[in-house]
C-alpha cells in the first residue's frame, strides 16, 4: 500500500494539471492581493486602529470578487488534478496490471487518498499562499467584535474562536476546507462506477457542489451551502446538522465507491 | 489548341465537382454533429429540463408571493398572517413575468467592506447550466473520433464551423425549452400575457428603473432574493443579494436600498447592512438605516393611498410595457440572453479545445460572475440581466445596440481565433 500510495501522490502531485490548478488559484490570490491589500497598506503608519490582515485576506471578506470566484468554482479546480485517473486506468489497462499485483484493495485505498490530497491541495495552498501575503503588508491584529470590519457575528460558528485566537480558528477554518473540498473530489471516484466519460467524471464533485449550492439558496437553507459555509468568513453561517450530514454523505460516497467497485469489478480484473 | 482548351474545361469541371462536393461534406458534417451531438447529450438535456422544471417553480412560487402584484403586504414567512391592505386580484405574470424573474440577475452592484456580494441564483444557474451543456462534446469529440471527421470533411475550419453550429442550435434549443417550460407555467397560472393593470389596487410608487417593494412593521417582505439567514424566529429568503439574519424577523425584498426599523426589518437586494441595537437586518441593498419607528422604503417606494395597480411588470420592476414596442419586449427578453448565451458558449467551444473543457467552464463563470460584480457593456452577462438594462438600471450602455455588435464581434473573433488554432494544431 505504501508503494501504491507514494506511486499515487506522485501521479497527483508532479503533474501539469496540478500546477494550473495552483497557479489559477495562486493568481486570483494575487489580484485579490493587488486590489483589496496593497492600496490599503497605509493604514499600518496612519497611526489609526490598524486594518488585520484577518479581516482583508480573500478569505476572510464577503465583499470581493476574487474570494466569490474561488469559493465558488474552486471544485472544477480541486478535480483538475487527478480525479479523472481511476477512469483512465480502467481504460488503459493500467488498473488491471496494479490490482493484479498488489490487489485491488491497497490500489483503491491509494486512489482515494491521493484523490483526495489532490484535491484538498489545491483548496487549501491557494488560501494559506494568500493569508501569508496578505500578512506580509497588514499586521495580523487580533479581531475586534464591534468595530464592524471583521464578518463573523455573536451567531458565527466559533465566532468565540474567532476573536479569542483567531490563527487557530483559521488553521481550523482551513482543515475544514480541505476535508470537505478533498472529499467532495473523491465523488469523482464513485462516478466513474458509472460513466467512461471522463468529463463528466471530472465535474461530478463541482454538479454535487452546485446541487447544494442551488438546493439550498432556493430552500432557505442556506446552512446547507457549502460554498457559503466553507468560506472562513462565513457567507453562510455553518450549522452542525447540516455541516455532519453533508460530511456523512460525502463519505458515502466514498464507501459507495468502494462497495460500487467490488460490485461491478469494473473491468480492471 | 483543342488540348489547352480542354485542359482549362476540365480544370473548372474539377473545381466546380470539388466545391459541390465540399458542400455535400459540409452539409453531413453539420447534420453528423447535430445527430450525434445530441444523442451523446441527451442525458444533459434532462437535467436541464429539470433544472428549467425546478425553477420555472420557484418563479410560479416567487411572483405569486404577496407584493408581487401590488400589494403591500408583510412577508410570508412559516405560516405567518400576512397583514397588510388587500388588493383584489392577484395579477397574472405571465410569460414575461416568470421569464422577467428568471432572468432579472440583480441591480448592480456597490462594493461595501461591510456588505456581502451574492449571486443570483435562478440566473447562474440557468446561463451555468447551458456552458456546461454546451462545454464536453466538441473537444470529446476531437478526442474521440475528431480525426475521422476531420479527415472526411477535407478542412478543419468546416469541422469547427460544425461544432459551432451545433453549439447555436444548442443554445437556440435550451431558450425554446425555457420559453416553453415557462408557457406551460404561465398557462396553468392564468394565462400567457401579464395582466396590465387591476382597479382598487395600491400603487406603488418607485424611482423608474427601481424595484419596488414594502414591508410593513411586523411583516417582511420577500421578492425573488437569493438568500437570507434564519432568524431565531423566522427566516425568509429571497432574491436579494444579502442578508443577515435578524432577532426577530427577516424580510427581503428585491430592491436597492431598504429602511429598518427598531423592531422591523426589510431586506431588499442591496450590498450592504448594518445591524441595528435591536435587532440585526440584512438585505442586500445598497445602504440600510435603522428607524425608530416604522419604515417603509425600498427602492424609494412608497405607499400610497389606493389607487390602481399599474400591472405585474410594472409593479415589481418598474417596467411600463407601454412603454416598449413589441419588438423591444423581444429583443430584451429574448435575444439579448440568446446572444449573451451564443457569444459565451462560442468562446468556450474555442476555449475548450485548447485548454480543456473544465479550466474553460471555470473560466467562463468566472466571467458571468465578473459580469455581476461590475455593470460594464464588455461584460457580456450584464446583458442578459434584465435588471441591469439601461431602462431599468440607468446605465445607457447596457443596450441592445451594444449588446448585438459585442456578441457578434466577439463570436467572430472566437471562431476566427479558433480556426488559426485547428488549423496548426498537431492532431495525428
Amino acid at each position: 500500500m505504501a508503494k501504491n500510495l507514494k506511486f499515487e501522490l506522485d501521479r497527483a502531485f508532479r503533474n501539469r494539471r496540478m500546477a494550473a490548478a495552483l497557479a489559477v488559484g495562486c493568481a486570483l490570490s494575487l489580484w485579490h492581493l493587488w486590489e483589496y491589500v496593497l492600496p490599503v497598506r497605509g493604514y499600518v503608519v496612519s497611526g489609526d486602529y490598524p486594518l488585520s490582515s484577518y479581516g482583508k485576506w480573500m478569505g476572510g471578506e464577503n465583499y470581493s470578487l476574487q474570494a466569490t470566484v474561488y469559493f465558488m468554482w474552486i471544485p472544477i479546480l480541486c478535480a483538475l488534478p487527478h480525479s479523472g485517473s481511476f477512469a483512465y486506468d480502467c481504460a488503459s489497462g493500467y488498473g488491471s496490471q496494479a490490482a493484479s499485483r498488489q490487489g485491488w484493495k491497497p490500489y483503491l485505498r491509494a486512489k482515494y487518498l491521493a484523490v483526495f490530497l489532490s484535491g484538498a491541495a489545491v483548496a487549501v495552498l491557494p488560501l494559506a499562499f494568500d493569508f501569508l501575503m496578505t500578512s506580509l503588508f497588514l499586521p495580523a491584529v487580533r479581531p475586534q467584535a464591534g468595530l464592524g470590519l471583521f464578518p463573523i457575528g455573536a451567531d458565527g460558528f466559533l465566532g468565540g474562536l474567532y476573536y479569542a485566537h483567531p490563527f487557530l480558528y483559521l488553521c481550523l477554518y482551513l482543515g475544514m476546507d480541505g476535508i470537505f473540498f478533498g472529499l467532495f473530489t473523491t465523488l469523482s471516484l464513485c462516478a466513474s462506477l458509472f460513466t467512461r466519460n471522463r468529463f463528466a467524471v471530472l465535474l461530478a464533485p463541482f454538479l454535487a457542489y452546485m446541487f447544494f449550492y442551488a438546493l439550498g439558496t432556493t430552500t432557505l437553507q442556506l446552512a446547507a451551502c457549502p460554498a457559503g459555509f466553507l468560506r472562513p468568513s462565513q457567507l453562510f453561517v455553518p450549522r452542525w446538522p447540516w455541516l455532519l450530514g453533508e460530511l456523512a454523505l460525502l463519505l458515502a460516497g466514498g464507501a459507495g465507491f468502494f462497495a460500487g467497485f467490488r460490485r461491478a469489478e469494473r473491468g480492471l480484473l | 489548341m483543342r488540348d489547352r482548351k480542354d485542359g482549362k474545361s476540365r480544370k473548372s469541371r474539377n473545381s466546380r465537382t470539388k466545391k459541390h462536393f465540399a458542400g455535400i461534406r459540409l452539409g453531413r458534417l453539420v447534420w453528423y454533429d447535430l445527430s450525434y451531438g445530441y444523442r451523446s447529450t441527451r442525458l444533459k438535456w434532462l437535467g436541464a429540463a429539470l433544472v428549467q422544471a425546478y425553477f420555472a417553480v420557484m418563479a410560479v412560487q416567487g411572483c405569486s408571493m404577496p407584493g408581487a402584484s401590488g400589494e403591500v403586504l408583510g412577508m410570508q414567512a412559516a405560516g405567518e398572517q400576512i397583514l397588510g391592505v388587500q388588493v383584489p386580484g392577484v395579477q397574472a405574470p405571465g410569460v414575461l413575468g416568470y421569464l422577467g424573474f428568471l432572468l432579472q440577475g440583480m441591480p448592480e452592484y456597490f462594493l461595501s467592506e461591510t456588505g456581502k456580494f451574492e449571486l443570483p441564483v435562478p440566473w447562474l444557474m440557468l446561463q451555468g447550466y447551458l456552458l456546461f451543456l454546451t462545454v464536453s462534446y466538441p473537444a470529446g469529440d476531437l478526442a474521440r473520433s475528431g480525426g475521422q471527421a476531420i479527415v472526411r470533411a477535407g478542412r478543419r475550419r468546416d469541422w469547427l464551423f460544425g461544432k459551432a453550429v451545433w453549439v447555436g442550435c444548442t443554445v437556440a434549443g435550451y431558450y425554446l425549452l425555457l420559453t416553453a417550460t415557462v408557457a406551460v407555467c404561465a398557462l396553468a397560472t392564468g394565462g400567457l400575457a401579464p395582466e396590465s393593470g387591476n382597479a382598487g389596487g395600491l400603487r406603488i410608487e418607485g424611482e423608474a428603473g427601481c424595484p419596488a417593494t414594502e414591508g410593513l412593521a411586523d411583516k417582511s417582505m420577500a421578492a425573488g432574493s437569493a438568500s437570507t439567514e434564519s432568524l431565531a424566529g423566522e427566516s425568509m429568503a429571497i432574491e436579494s443579494t444579502s442578508t443577515e439574519s435578524l432577532a426577530d424577523e427577516s424580510m427581503a425584498a428585491e430592491s436597492t436600498s431598504t429602511e429598518s426599523l427598531a423592531d422591523k426589518s426589510m431586506a431588499a437586494g442591496s450590498t450592504s447592512t448594518e445591524s441595528l441595537a435591536g435587532e440585526n437586518m440584512a438585505a442586500g441593498s445598497a445602504s440600510m438605516e435603522s428607524l425608530a419607528g416604522e419604515s417603509l422604503a425600498a427602492g424609494s417606494a412608497s405607499i400610497k393611498s389606493p389607487g390602481r395597480s399599474q400591472g405585474f411588470l410594472t409593479d415589481r420592476y418598474g417596467i411600463d410595457l407601454a412603454e416598449l414596442g413589441g419588438w423591444e419586449i423581444f429583443l430584451r427578453w429574448w435575444g439579448q440572453p440568446v446572444l449573451v448565451s451564443l457569444a459565451l458558449c462560442l468562446a468556450q467551444l474555442v476555449a475548450s479545445l485548447a485548454l480543456g473543457p473544465a479550466l474553460s467552464l471555470f473560466l467562463t463563470l468566472g466571467y458571468l460572475t465578473a459580469s455581476v460584480f461590475w455593470a460594464s457593456p464588455w461584460l457580456f452577462g450584464n446583458f442578459s440581466m434584465l435588471l441591469r438594462q439601461d431602462f431599468l438600471s440607468g446605465i445607457p450602455e447596457i443596450c441592445f445596440r451594444n449588446c448585438l455588435f459585442l456578441c457578434a464581434a466577439w463570436s467572430v473573433g472566437a471562431l476566427s481565433l479558433g480556426a488559426v488554432w485547428i488549423g496548426r494544431k498537431d492532431l495525428f
